[in-house]
């Protein structure tokens, strides 16, 4: 319960571009709103493709989750989103879950 | 209830409209792809030396729907793939080509689904048998009335917070070369150069 109360870890889907990604925005904010965590967690595990929309999807949340202190981190990112995140200054804001603590969250 | 169904009604009015310029415009189109033919030789014979012999061709439109930036991606993906593209490449041209097409339809035709998005993709083979992959991504929407402001990275006229504003410097930083031909009211043409193999690949080969 507690454990449910800090995170919410969201798995991204397969694909990440503006149609897969434009209500899921909307839908985790929601969800912040409603019952806010102290971390966001975007999971890249299964994502296979993404474009700059992963980017304003991080981004955006990462405004919403600010407003009431929360932070956002990023899992599994594959060496190419990496890449995407760093040319657009995602990891100023967002930090890679270091993979020790991803274990204890499994 | 009645109200509803008269709504509902004439969204399908609309929608027939809509279809109809739809083949209008795809019309118009192939027209304009024939002038082009016959009339810019000129134009032809600059790029054609520096990229080569065509090899294939692909055009392909569709309306400006989100579900289509991945059957944009897939077709482009498709037309490369007996080149042996390393995954780098395809994974720069599938990002390239998103990004353009997601633009085309949420900028160029604000968020309308009944607007035509043109893809035209081409494949050259030099003498050294090197592939070059030329990507054109156009729209007949709203236009751009500062092309290089709109190419600024974090730039983004989209108000909902939801763009990171960085379409124009993936499409940079994922391809070879990029132009950018806007017109505002008339539309936007984005043209993307890649390099896909070296000299030593070819596609009928082993």
């Amino acid at each position: 319960m507690d454990e449910q109360e800090k995170y919410l870890w969201i798995r991204l889907p397969k694909e990440i571009d503006h149609y897969h990604v434009e209500s899921l925005g909307r839908r985790v904010d929601r969800e912040l709103l409603q019952k806010p965590v102290e971390c966001l967690v975007f999971d890249f595990k299964d994502t296979e493709f993404m474009d700059s929309s992963g980017v304003g999807l991080v981004m955006g949340r990462y405004r919403t989750i600010r407003t009431f202190g929360g932070r956002v981190f990023l899992a599994n990112e594959s060496r190419r989103i990496r890449q995407m995140f760093q040319a657009s200054g995602v990891y100023e804001f967002a930090a890679p879950l270091a993979d020790t603590e991803k274990e204890e969250e499994k | 209830m009645g109200d509803h169904l008269e709504r509902e009604k004439k969204a399908v009015g609309e929608r027939q409209v809509a279809v109809g310029e739809e083949k209008k415009a795809v019309g118009e189109w192939q027209t304009a792809v024939g002038e082009e033919e016959k009339g810019t030789v000129d134009e032809a014979r600059e790029p054609s030396e520096t990229e080569g012999t065509l090899v294939n061709e692909m055009r392909l439109c569709f309306l400006s729907r989100g579900e289509n930036e991945s059957l944009a991606r897939l077709a482009v993906a498709g037309l490369i793939a007996p080149y042996d593209p390393t995954m780098d490449v395809l994974d720069d041209i599938r990002t390239a080509v998103s990004e353009a097409v997601t633009n085309a339809i949420i900028h160029g035709y604000e968020g309308k689904e009944d607007g035509i998005v043109y893809v035209s993709a081409l494949l050259y083979r030099r003498e050294d048998q090197s592939c070059l992959l030329r990507v054109d991504v156009e729209d007949t929407g709203v236009g751009i009335e500062d092309v290089e402001k709109a190419m600024e990275p974090l730039y983004t006229t989209a108000a909902d917070g939801e763009r990171a504003g960085m379409g124009f410097a993936f499409m940079e930083a994922f391809t070879d070369r990029l132009e950018v031909e806007s017109e505002p009211r008339r539309g936007t043409c984005v043209s993307m150069w890649k390099e896909l193999t070296g000299p030593e690949a070819s596609a009928h080969e082993g």
